[in-house]
């Protein structure tokens, strides 16, 4: 792809002796934001290392705007990285920890001040310079963090699960200062995480990992709408895995094999549905949780509203048409 | 490979042979020049024969039945004073707990040799308590103290440290709900002592006790300074018989001492690993300190709380007192009635009191520094990489801590009282040298044990981000790695220096005209009938308290504030 500022080319990563994700293909636009996202153990941070040069590749190319830089060492491939926790120096201001690679390359001292002070200005740290990490808030750490990913001109971020400790209010407005910077600065931005929140948030496209295979490569929408896998439906979202025998009486055709319906793709009181019993109501706050269980199948809906059945009492129930995902066995 | 890596590369190996030389020469090669004088005798064992010749001495048997039985006293004396302490400070709410810990701690920056001269300072022949009690009732003798009475009471208070260190931390980490829900439940307070708490702290009074027995049986200063002319334990024997040209026989009785103290080690080992180990990393309500019900027990408890600080803060207080007095009132005044800096202006002065106080000063820096210079260079070494070697000069590391200093001190001297090859044929015993390299040796097990744990805290994601923004190796040890070890190097450096300027075994061994170091000098002072003698050993003690508490206060400040764990979010 001409346009792509990262490609990933038959990529094998891992460890000497066992390869982790193996055959990945990827080409990352100039400016996107990528998520790779995954449970512990699917081989995302690996891919990532892979892709910073803090592992070496067992196979397979990583091109950075159409040049090889495979055998780069880490220093050399201009990809900046932001760690988990930021990896922020403690013992050194703000601006000697945006400084530090450049000071690693004998930059003049006039030529330091110049680029760090460029850069924080572009974050807007300027006033910040001065403090140690420790006693700068989270999002200035970030700023700071970015700001030294950036400072010898990468284009291309790399994120380490950087918002994995926060709680999920510090976490939200972190997803929102990094998507800001991405926007105003425009780097490209590979992102690494678990969580499903930050993946969809953020992204313009996501790589669904699981034990290092890819299991579907889209946007937000598209994951959440066209699931590859069932994989995907169970990750993402939440679904109902229905039984064949049921999933073949609401949907009116044969299934064989796995299918899944979301939640709110459950629909209560429909007009030629069949009853189900509420076994227990569980009130969310913005929506409900009813457990509904249908010919002796357990099934879970999701209801917007106060308007909510009586447990042990009797629903019809029907099914949004063309919202099940379907994963028909192949036989033969 | 650029030129600055292949110079890095030559210094990298440089350090690990010079570091490999030292191990082998300073510490392996005397460990085996001593087992071998004290198992060989003309080139066959004679092991036996020689323990036989020892059990002949009735001085030794003296001095083994001493030892035995004063550990066996000091071990129960201990237990009760220090169980009592953390009851007070951790358990139970006494009035005045800020001020009870003050004068519980004192053993931290009161220990050893200090010590010992600050009890016969205070208790001894010549000492305000004594001055005041003889003026009180004439029949007491002014050598009242001395004998092992004066030993057990030093051991006795002195050797607390290790509960209020370890049993207190241990305390802290019952928690707390636990007694609450054993309350609820309607258990008395002494069933909740019993079944709830004594459990959880077990493993640390067992680890704690076995400490103090260790301690008390290679005591030194103690029955050296305050034990007299009757009562002996058997590190001085030791000593004595060092002294009487029969290293073979000061190496074997060290020995056997030896092999008692590292079973003993590996014991408490045991019970600290267990006791860890029940802590658990879970978080738990903080205890909360319980009110004494009983009116009677809660006015004896108090009381004798403020008698045991008493007993701590005297000789503190009358040391610092007394080293602003003029020499000729003390043995004679209660309170000096007036003060002069003069003692001071003859030790700093220049003059003859000077030299031993430089002497350990130098010794003490040198030692310091090149123990530290190991320590960083090998650290990282053996944390980042894995092998037999690297385990075994861990292993070598650690050595000095299980092997009784005064084994090592044996055989430093019979390894190095002829010319030996590995220091260019050169004949150490007698040098200026001998003392400092003895001081390194025993100063890096703790620097290697804090060092490591620093080097182990790092994250490791600064270093590959320095690594990510192209810094070279050592670079990344300058400029990132250093800096977060820093705090811990010096916090080290300053605990070994203080220790080192009050080490009495290795000093008594090893020390000559050239090299006399201050806590010999404060010995001799202690046990001088001359008022000028003592006065200058109590300034040569006032400082080296004074210094403890800097350290022990930074100690403290560091582990709160800024570890090089703690700087995340």
């Amino acid at each position: 792809m001409a346009d792509s500022v990262l490609s990933l080319n038959k990529l094998d990563v891992g460890f000497p002796g066992m390869t982790v994700v193996r055959d990945l293909n990827l080409d990352v636009a100039d400016g996107a934001f990528v998520s790779l996202l995954g449970p512990s153990g699917s081989g995302k941070s690996t891919v990532l290392r892979t892709i910073a040069g803090l592992l070496p590749a067992l196979g397979g190319r990583v091109l950075l705007e159409g040049q090889d830089i495979t055998a780069l060492p880490p220093e050399r491939r201009n990809v900046g990285i932001v760690f988990q926790n930021y990896a922020l120096f403690p013992t050194m201001s703000a601006f000697e920890n945006i400084a530090f690679a450049l000071r690693v390359a004998k930059k003049s001292k006039a030529e330091v001040e110049r680029r760090v002070g460029e850069v924080a200005e572009m974050a807007g740290i300027s006033d910040q310079l001065d403090k140690k990490p420790a006693s700068m808030s989270g999002g200035q750490q970030q700023r700071v963090a970015i700001a030294r990913a950036l400072v010898t001109g990468s284009r291309v971020l790399l994120f380490d699960e950087p918002l994995s400790n926060l709680d999920a209010k510090v976490r939200a407005s972190m997803r929102k200062e990094i998507k800001r910077l991405q926007s105003e600065l425009g780097f490209t931005a590979i992102f690494v995480t678990h969580d499903q929140e930050d993946a969809l948030t953020m992204s313009d496209l996501i790589v669904v990992l699981n034990h290092g295979k890819i299991e579907q490569i889209g946007d937000g929408r598209t994951l959440y709408r066209k699931p590859a896998t069932p994989f995907i439906c169970e990750f993402i979202g939440v679904s109902n895995e229905l039984a064949p025998p049921l999933a073949t009486r609401l949907l009116g055709f044969d299934v064989k094999g796995r299918s899944f319906l979301r939640h709110e793709d459950v629909v209560l009181g429909a007009a030629a549905g069949i009853p189900a019993r509420v076994n227990h109501v569980e009130f969310l706050g913005a929506h409900s949780r009813i457990d509904l269980e249908v010919e002796g199948h357990g099934l879970s809906a999701m209801l917007i509203g106060d308007q909510l059945p009586e447990p042990g009492s009797t629903v019809s129930l029907g099914i949004r048409p063309g919202a099940a995902h379907v994963f028909q066995e192949v036989t033969g | 490979m650029s030129r600055s890596t292949r110079l890095d590369r030559v210094f990298y190996w440089l350090g690990l042979i010079v570091t490999f030389w030292a191990v082998l020469t300073f510490l392996l090669v005397p460990m085996a020049a001593a087992l071998q004088a004290a198992l060989f005798r003309h080139g066959s064992l004679a092991m036996f024969e020689a323990i036989s010749e020892l059990a002949r001495s009735r001085r030794v048997r003296a001095a083994l039945w001493n030892t035995l039985w004063m550990t066996a006293a000091t071990t129960v004396t201990v237990t009760i004073v220090g169980m009592f302490q953390v009851a007070v400070l951790e358990y139970f709410r006494v009035r005045g707990r800020g001020f009870l810990k003050i004068g519980f701690s004192t053993p931290l920056v009161f220990g050893g040799v200090v010590a010992a001269a600050g009890y016969n300072f205070t208790y001894g022949p010549s000492g305000a308590i004594t001055a005041a009690l003889t003026a009180l009732f004439p029949l007491i003798p002014r050598d009242w103290f001395v004998g092992w009475l004066g030993v057990l009471f030093a051991h006795t208070f002195l050797m607390t440290s290790f509960h209020f260190l370890f049993l207190r931390a241990a305390m802290r980490r019952v928690d707390y709900s636990t007694i609450e829900a054993a309350r609820s439940m309607g258990a008395s307070e002494a069933t909740i002592l019993r079944r709830v708490v004594l459990p959880v702290i077990l493993p640390t009074v067992l680890a704690v006790t076995l400490l103090t027995l260790i301690t008390a049986m290679g005591s030194f200063a103690a029955p050296q300074v305050l034990g007299g002319p009757d009562f002996h334990m058997l590190s001085q024997m030791v000593l004595t018989l060092n002294g009487l040209r029969r290293p073979d026989m000061a190496a074997l009785l060290a020995l056997l001492m030896g092999l008692v103290l590292m079973g003993l080690i590996l014991l408490s080992q045991h019970f600290e690993a267990k006791g860890a180990y029940t802590a658990g990393a879970k978080t738990t309500t903080r205890i909360q300190l319980r009110a004494i019900r009983n009116p009677l027990a809660r006015i004896v408890v108090t009381a004798l709380a403020y008698l045991l600080a008493a007993v701590y803060l005297v000789p503190v207080a009358l040391i610092v007192l007394f080293s602003f007095a003029p020499a000729s009132s003390i043995g004679i005044e209660v309170l000096p009635s007036s003060f002069t800096l003069a003692n001071y202006a003859r030790v700093l002065g220049g003059g003859a009191a000077f030299v031993p106080f430089f002497n350990s000063m130098v010794m003490s820096s040198i030692a310091v520094a090149v123990g530290l210079a190991i320590t960083l260079f090998a650290v990282p070494i053996m944390v980042r990489k894995r092998s037999w070697l690297t385990r075994g000069l861990d292993i070598c590391f650690v050595l000095p801590w299980i092997i009784p200093t005064m084994l090592l001190a044996v055989g430093l001297i019979v390894a190095f009282d002829t010319p030996n090859p590995l220091v260019g044929n050169l004949v150490l015993l007698g040098s200026y040298w001998l003392l400092p390299i003895g001081y390194v040796i025993v100063s890096l097990p703790l620097m290697v044990r804090f060092m490591r744990s620093a080097f182990i805290g790092i994250d490791p994601a600064f270093d590959e981000a320095a690594r990510a923004m192209g810094a070279s190796g050592p670079y990344r040890f300058r400029r990132v790695v250093l800096p977060l070890v820093a705090p811990t190097a010096i916090l080290v450096a300053g605990m070994k220096f203080n220790n080192l300027l009050a080490e009495y075994p290795l000093s008594a061994f090893l020390y000559n005209v050239n090299n006399k170091p201050l806590p010999i000098a404060i010995v001799d002072g202690a046990v001088s009938a001359d008022p000028d003698q003592a006065a200058v050993s109590l300034v040569y003690v006032t400082p080296i308290m004074a210094f403890s508490l800097v350290v022990i206060l930074i100690a403290e400040r560091l582990s709160l504030g800024r570890t090089p764990e703690s700087s995340n979010l």
